[in-house]
């Protein structure tokens, strides 16, 4: 199957794809983060933003494009003892692998800008990535919160991105593939005992554990031990004002929306809607199913977002040795347990 | 404190051997061979999210192991010691209810208690009970304060929301009394300064148990979290023995186990005439401090309702000379404040200035027992042991 | 136990060491040779039947020419009886030493670090009196003791101080006089060049002085009433011309909030606003 965004031109097809990818790099994060304003409002029985807003349209829906506005206008800071081009290059590395990876998401049938053959491998060696910007970051803002910062981050995304990939490879086994696409078509047909299933439930485990270390690498409460505030006061991000902070801020919403879509791709079935069967997609034509799969498979991201804000809103910090402990003790040990489970009932069937 | 330590004058900045740093040096050679380390100086605050005020910590940090920790304090001192032998003492209420700035009503009965007791003055019965409902109701708002910024340091983001729609509940109330919303400024030698308004002990009586109700969702929300438990069982353990040798008082001491509360063992106001509960702990750690937190709103809460049932009328004042002099002589009053025993100690020689006010504050005495909980502990365990001691910045510095 | 029992445990063991022993408001306080105030500590807390463990506070208390008394505080949770443990600093107002408490209450480091930062007294045996725990670092002078003045009432008076008082004996610490003083003169403008001048009554004008001053104050006050409020005006203007303002009228810029200070205190008289005006 073909990108609908491919075109007989090379160059048109490479323009649109780029222009698609960042346009939905860039507003996806504020859909996300508009959600997570009026979600937290709500549960801390506040109103959150309620004035800003786009045209007509009230209830706070422009207020994270004021907020950008507003860094933007901000003073670039850069402290006189912090390594400046360092410094300086930090947000950027923190934010572009996110933006690679959605180069090779699925969104829906033909909604995808690349379907690489080592998909899943691209999008989890693309996420770890993302730790260097921040330990350039916490290194080079001359601050010690911002160098326990950076460590914490370090250390935790080395404990994490272990499940995260070990969950994956659990999904690789089942489809039998390395491609995004192909694993979420492999849903559309999978089985457990007779019943149509996504892979979320024979690998529930993985399920969960992908979801907890993709909070942790994320640095989402329970998990922001990295950017305690109580603590170290915003870790790598202290030093940093204006939109280099935004960077970091767009970094982390984005790689929500990132982390939800590989979540929902490996084991919620991506674009489909009922398990077993991939009804509607082929009564209707090649834009209509794009599109539909896009708007389905956003729903299941926005539901996972929302699980992560209500953690948010719910759960005290973990502190950063229990994180380890977890990690090592309980999620790489379940993680390996998954793969060995599935290895054994793809052999068996 | 050692002297030996340069002052850093940021708060975190400089980093080990960056510009303009002047920085300790511990350098320790590993005896297996191993990289060598060195410990890291970090001055936690005047200006950090944790201290909620200006409290400074100097931490040696090996990795986020603390080695040493220093508070240094008086960043907030006010001379109020000084300040309070140049008025006299209807002046001295209005100062003293400034430095705990949470437990404004509290801290006026302790000063009026004081020059009551040398003037041998009879303060009238309503006046007594309006006194110790008005000390509960503060009471609660301060705990609710630290309820909701505990969860908040540890991590807990909606606690601190939930806690302050009550306390602007009880805020209210007050207000509606006293007319303040922080320094209340409410007490008088002698009595108060007013009678309570139309319909206060109404609201009052439809508020307790809605406060009730509510403190048992904090329990839910916080002391039943499993994530909540691990960050604070069993740390910042501290025996009984070390907080009475170092004055430690209030829901710290309680925690360990020492029902020691000036409201059942010495009672003033009319404590004496109302049952109060005095929740206890057993290990003396985070937890416990938070449960007794907890569990002391709920019996300030009992202690309301039996104000309520009680209340006498009459007068609420009696008819002072023209000038307000305590007689020649030493007194010491305490009183439980929210935080820990309030000590007033009142030297006068007869004028109507006193010739010395000593305030003993809870959180001096129990902020200076941190360097005793610190050692040795990680550094976000310090954030839990922080928000658990329970002070005010200004209480500390006066 | 009560004051009393308490009193005789105390005479008992520490005999003639015992300076003086006072029991008011059902409160014992026990003045102690300062070499015998360790081991009596240590007897209020070790002593089963005494059992003083916990450490209350510590407090300087300024005894004029006879230098500093130091209180210490224990209270007995088990028991529930209160000790006022005193001692006189030997050394006057220029060397008052005392030894430290910290071997036998940990508490009473900060307490002790507090007192000397308050009142001077140097505790002997403490582990570390510097740096200052409440003043700045560089803070000079001992803030609790008489003789250190309260800076802003040099410069303005206290307006409760002017209600007519009756004549207080010299060597009594008298806030609003050196600021009386000041105000004939130089508007506002003494200041630290009255300080230490408290203690020498031969400067300052007696109570009647000053009560007299102030009746002819109020009188004053009422003949200007009607022309203060064309001056204020015209005084206004003038601060409008020098954008400065120091040059008309330099009191009640740098004392205003002092002035909010006393309005809510209770005496504050019609002359007060006219005070420090030419």
């Amino acid at each position: 199957m073909e990108s609908i965004l491919t075109f007989d031109s090379l160059g048109f097809t490479l323009a649109v794809k780029l222009v698609a990818v960042v346009a939905f790099f860039l507003l996806a994060p504020l859909v996300v983060g508009y959600m997570e304003h009026k979600v937290l409002g709500d549960m801390q029985s506040r109103v959150g933003p309620y004035e800003a807003g786009i045209g007509p349209v009230k209830f706070g829906v422009g207020q994270l494009v004021a907020d950008g506005a507003k860094f933007i206008q901000k003073e670039d800071i850069i402290p006189r003892a912090a390594d400046k081009w360092v410094f300086a290059a930090a947000p950027a590395v923190a934010l572009v692998p996110t933006l690679l990876i959605l180069v090779v998401v699925p969104f829906g049938p033909g909604a995808w800008a690349e379907n690489l053959d080592v998909g899943l491998f691209f999008a989890l060696a693309a996420s770890g990535v993302t730790v260097i910007g921040i330990l350039m970051a916490g290194w080079a803002s001359a601050n010690k919160y911002s160098l326990m910062g950076g460590l914490r981050d370090a250390a935790q995304l080395i404990a994490y991105e272990l499940p995260l990939v070990l969950a994956g490879a659990a999904v690789a086994l089942q489809a039998g593939s390395l491609s995004l696409v192909d694993i979420v078509q492999a849903q559309g047909s999978a089985s457990l005992l007779g019943l149509p299933v996504w892979f979320g439930i024979p690998q529930i485990a993985g399920l969960a554990l992908f979801f907890v270390a993709a909070m942790a690498e994320l640095n989402r409460p329970p998990f922001d031990m990295p950017i305690a505030d109580s603590e170290i006061i915003f870790g790598h991000m202290t030093e940093y004002t204006g939109i280099r902070y935004a960077m970091f801020m767009l970094s982390e919403y984005a790689g929500m929306v990132v982390l939800s879509a590989l979540a929902v791709v490996l084991f919620l079935g991506g674009w489909y809607i009922v398990p077993g069967t991939t009804w509607p997609y082929e009564q209707l034509g090649p834009a209509a199913s794009a599109l539909l799969g896009f708007g389905v498979t956003m729903g299941k991201i926005i539901i996972l977002a929302f699980l992560m804000v209500w953690a948010r809103a719910t759960l005290p910090r973990l502190r950063e040795d229990q994180l380890q402990t977890m990690a090592w003790m309980v999620l790489i040990p379940l993680a390996l347990a998954q793969i060995v489970v599935v290895g054994v009932l793809e052999v068996v069937a | 404190m050692s002297e030996t330590r340069a002052p850093q004058g940021d708060g975190g900045g400089g980093m080990p051997g960056g510009p303009g740093e002047s920085m300790r040096l511990e350098v320790r050679d590993e005896e297996q061979g191993g990289l060598q380390t060195q410990e890291m100086n970090l001055n936690i605050g005047p200006q950090h999210p944790a201290t909620h005020g200006v409290l400074r910590v100097v931490l040696d940090l090996d990795g986020e192991r603390i080695a040493r920790a220093e508070p240094v304090i008086g960043y907030m001192h006010r001379g109020f010691e000084k300040l309070a032998e140049h008025r006299d003492y209807r002046q001295i209420i209005a100062l003293v209810n400034r430095h705990d700035w949470l437990s404004a009503f509290c801290n006026e009965i302790g000063v009026a208690l004081a020059v009551e007791t040398m003037m041998e003055l009879e303060v009238p019965e309503r006046a007594q009970w309006i006194r110790t409902l008005l000390c509960e109701w503060n009471r609660i708002m301060n705990h609710l304060m630290f309820v909701g910024s505990f969860g908040l340091e540890l991590g807990a983001l909606t606690p601190v929301f939930y806690a302050f729609r009550e306390r602007e509940e009880i805020q209210h109330l007050m207000e509606s009394a006293t007319g303040g919303r922080l320094h209340f400024t409410f007490c008088r030698v002698g009595g108060l300064k007013d009678d309570l308004p139309l319909g206060f002990l109404k609201a009052s009586e439809q508020l307790v148990p809605v406060i009730r109700q509510r403190v048992q969702d904090y329990r839910d929300l916080l002391l039943g979290n499993e994530i909540f438990q691990a960050r604070t069982s069993g740390v910042g353990k501290l025996p009984a023995e070390v907080a009475l040798d170092y004055g430690v008082s209030g829901p710290a001491l309680h925690a360990t186990g020492v029902a020691e509360d000036a409201r059942v063992t010495e009672p003033y106001a009319k404590y004496a005439d109302v049952d109060v509960r005095v929740p206890t702990g057993e290990t003396g750690d985070s937890y416990d401090r938070f449960r007794v937190l907890l569990d002391r709103i709920d019996a300030s809460l009992d202690i309301v309702a039996q104000c309520l049932d009680n209340m006498p009328s009459g007068p609420v004042n009696v008819k002072l000379p023209k000038q307000v002099k305590a007689p020649e002589g030493a007194v010491y009053v305490r009183t439980e404040n929210p935080l820990g025993q309030g000590g007033y100690y009142l030297v006068s020689d007869g004028k109507k200035y006193p010739w010395r006010l000593k305030m003993r504050t809870p959180s001096f005495s129990n902020i200076s027992m941190l360097p005793y909980l610190l050692e040795g502990e990680l550094l976000p365990n310090m954030i839990a042991i922080l928000g658990s001691v329970y002070f005010v910045v200004g209480d500390i510095d006066r | 136990m009560t004051p009393e029992e308490l009193e005789d445990r105390f005479t008992d063991a520490f005999g003639d060491q015992v300076v003086d022993t006072v029991i008011a408001y059902g409160q014992l306080t026990v003045t102690l040779e300062p070499h015998v105030l360790v081991e009596a500590a240590r007897m209020c807390k070790q002593d089963p039947e005494l059992a003083c463990t916990f450490f209350d506070f510590m407090s300087g208390v300024d005894l004029g020419e006879e230098g500093f008394a130091v209180v210490t505080h224990l209270y007995s949770p088990t028991h529930g009886h209160h000790v006022m443990l005193r001692a006189v600093a030997p050394g006057g107002r220029d060397d008052p030493r005392l030894p430290s408490l910290t071997p036998v209450y940990r508490g009473a480091n900060w307490h002790e670090r507090e007192a000397w930062d308050m009142f001077g007294v140097v505790f002997e045996g403490h582990p570390g009196l510097a740096p200052r725990l409440l003043t700045v670092e560089n803070f000079e002078g001992w803030p609790l003791r008489k003789d250190f003045k309260l800076m802003t009432r040099l410069a303005k008076p206290w307006p409760g101080e002017k209600e007519p008082t009756p004549a207080q004996p010299a060597g009594e610490q008298q806030p609003g006089q050196a600021g009386d003083q000041g105000q004939e003169g130089a508007s506002g403008g003494a200041g630290p060049s009255e300080k230490g001048a408290g203690a020498d009554a031969g400067e300052q004008p007696t109570g009647e002085d000053r009560s007299r001053a102030a009746s002819e104050r109020a009188a004053r006050a009422k003949a200007k009433a009607a022309e203060m409020r064309q001056r204020r005006a015209e005084q206004a203007a003038a601060a409008q011309r020098d954008a400065a303002g120091f040059a008309t009228d330099p009191a009640p810029e740098s004392h205003g909030d002092e002035r909010d200070d006393g309005a809510t205190g209770a005496a504050t008289s019609d002359s007060d606003d006219e005070r420090g005006r030419p």
